[in-house]
């Protein structure tokens, strides 16, 4: 298949399944609110080394955040729950407790009769208060008459309060759908791939966790060496096209990965669709000369995102009980 | 769900006690049912078809009880109220609320004493759901509070929020005597300044959080604005029992 001259592979990207949760994290001005969720997200590109994946999904302006404030939308990805459990406490408490101004509430509407699997938040930093922490409910009369208290704490800090809701519910994500840009030269990689990365940045439910959206040290599953479960895709390794296995055709010379973890399949097929049709449309004339996907024979996960199927408006193969 | 009406027939002669009426039973009940239903009242027993003329629609998504009329000598509507929601259109009588567990009671007249207080030798008043009254209440609101939240449109009587242990207080105009006896958590917000007991409670400090923010989009009151929030002052107390309640009132 050919998009704007660039052949699109028949392959396709496999992702797996994770445990995902939403932060609102919202401050006085703009530009504390990016430096904290710059902190929060920061070394958050691959659970294979940082427990989570993590970065800002959206940015919102003060009429859709809690308290009226300029704020961003979180999103975070774990392989498992307790994981997630354990990595948003301590980021939260180091880049959001600590930064002037902030507040963070749950991203994921709902409380424990929804989610009933939750990750803490002022749940855990409430302590930091020292006894002088506040705990207050705001009454929500739901449809159905009942009231759902929903909980914050007010932690006094140095310049007034922090406040932070209670805890976050936290649901079934899928992470690792991607694509590979391949091209004639770095420079038509990078042309596609900021392409792909801007049209892709303000939809919903995904996020590019790898610094500018993208990797250039895509991984294969497994290595020669007993103690890494990952090493480098070498198939798709310039320098290796002679010696190796390769998956890269001989005019060829810079191959770039984009990752893509999302709260649902469909999600990250329209994210797919999106960020290679934009990359297409930007850098075919600049030398990009294929899309293609990291897929790992079924290795890796369950959910696969054919690449074809993504522009024929065809089923695109979602597994049972996908979220 | 069923929204019931309940239309005084006509002016009351004697105190009637409304404090077993519970919305979560009579949403499952026919009009006839509920008008056999008997309420204390200072002269004997009568029932709810002899004081109120009974209507019941099905099709609410959540229960709601509307009562129409001068209810200013009915005492203790929405007693343990807990699910949906009850709009009384015009005053209460005494311990309106009282012990309110959940869901949201709306009075869109003036409330006599004891609001949200607990009757007879109960420990705790109000423990949740929200309780807004558009008028005035009398004395005594919010006593032994411990959680939810209480709106005042108007003023309010001595001694509100005695023995407060936690929850939410807003009261739009003016307070009377002994305010927060006792209070131990909890938070009060005036609309306009109140006299503290300076032994009792801490200066004044000018107050700034994000809570603000959450409270004005998200409070059942309309007087909650960003012209009071931006220069409102908390005072801590009750200092006598070592309690960390705050009062927010705006700045003189």
């Amino acid at each position: 298949m050919q998009l704007h001259g660039v052949t699109i592979e028949d392959t396709f990207a496999e992702a797996f399944d994770m445990k995902a949760t939403r932060l609102i994290l919202t401050a006085d001005d703009r530009r504390w609110c990016d430096e904290s969720a710059a902190a929060m997200c920061g070394f958050g590109t691959s659970v294979i080394a940082c427990g989570i994946e993590t970065a800002v999904e959206q940015t919102l302006s003060p009429e859709q955040t809690p308290d009226g404030r300029p704020g961003v939308a979180i999103l975070a990805f774990a392989v498992s729950g307790k994981e997630l459990e354990k990595q948003i406490p301590r980021r939260a408490g180091q880049c959001v407790l600590t930064c002037p101004t902030t507040a963070l509430y749950a991203g994921i509407p709902g409380g424990r009769d929804v989610h009933p699997k939750r990750v803490p938040i002022g749940k855990s930093l409430r302590y930091f208060g020292d006894g002088h922490q506040i705990s207050k409910q705001v009454q929500q009369l739901d449809p159905d008459g009942k009231t759902r208290p929903v909980r914050y704490w007010r932690i006094p800090v140095m310049d007034g309060e922090f406040v932070c809701q209670h805890d976050v519910g936290r649901v079934d994500a899928i992470g690792g759908g991607n694509f590979i840009l391949v091209g004639r030269s770095m420079n038509s990689v990078t042309v596609a791939c900021r392409a792909a990365i801007d049209a892709m940045r303000e939809l919903p439910g995904i996020i590019t966790p790898f610094p500018g959206g993208a990797t250039r040290s895509g991984s294969k599953v497994g290595s020669k060496y007993a103690a890494l479960f990952a090493s480098t895709n070498d198939a798709f390794c310039p320098t290796l096209r002679e010696v190796a296995s390769s998956e890269l055709p001989a005019e060829a010379n810079a191959a770039i990965e984009i990752v893509i973890d999302g709260m649902s399949f469909s999600e990250i097929a329209e994210s797919m669709r999106v960020g290679i049709t934009a990359a297409c449309e930007a850098a075919a004339s600049e030398g990009l000369l294929r899309v293609t996907a990291g897929n790992y024979g079924g290795k890796l996960g369950r959910h696969h995102f054919k690449l074809k199927d993504l522009f024929s408006g065809e089923s695109l193969g979602q597994p049972e009980g996908s979220p | 769900m069923s929204q019931i009406h309940l239309r005084l027939r006509s002016e009351l002669s004697a105190k009637v006690d409304a404090a077993s009426i519970r919305l979560d039973e009579w949403a499952s009940k026919s009009a006839k049912e509920i008008e056999r239903v008997s309420l204390p009242s200072s002269t004997g027993s009568v029932t709810v078809g002899d004081c109120f003329s009974v209507s019941v629609q099905s099709g609410s998504e959540m229960p709601r009880l509307v009562l129409e009329g001068c209810l200013k000598s009915v005492t203790g509507i929405g007693f343990q109220h807990k699910v949906g929601e009850i709009v009384c259109e015009s005053n209460v009588g005494d311990y309106a609320g009282s012990c309110l567990l959940g869901g949201r009671m709306i009075v869109r007249g003036d409330a006599g004493d004891h609001l949200g207080g607990p009757i007879g030798s109960r420990g705790v008043g109000m423990n949740g759901g929200q309780l807004i009254v558009e008028g005035s209440a009398g004395d005594d609101a919010g006593h032994r509070m411990r959680r939810g939240e209480i709106w005042i449109g108007g003023d309010v009587g001595d001694q509100l929020a005695g023995w407060m242990v936690a929850g939410t207080i807003g009261v739009k105009g003016d307070a009377g005597e002994q305010i927060a006896y006792g209070m131990r958590r909890g938070t009060l917000i005036f609309g306009s300044r109140v006299a503290l007991d300076e032994r009792r409670f801490s200066k004044p400090i000018p107050f700034r959080s994000a809570y603000l923010g959450l409270l004005e989009r998200g409070a059942a009151t309309n007087w909650l604005h960003a012209d009071l929030l931006d220069r409102l002052e908390v005072c801590r107390g009750d200092r006598n029992i070592d309690g960390r309640g705050e009062v927010w009132m705006p700045r003189g």
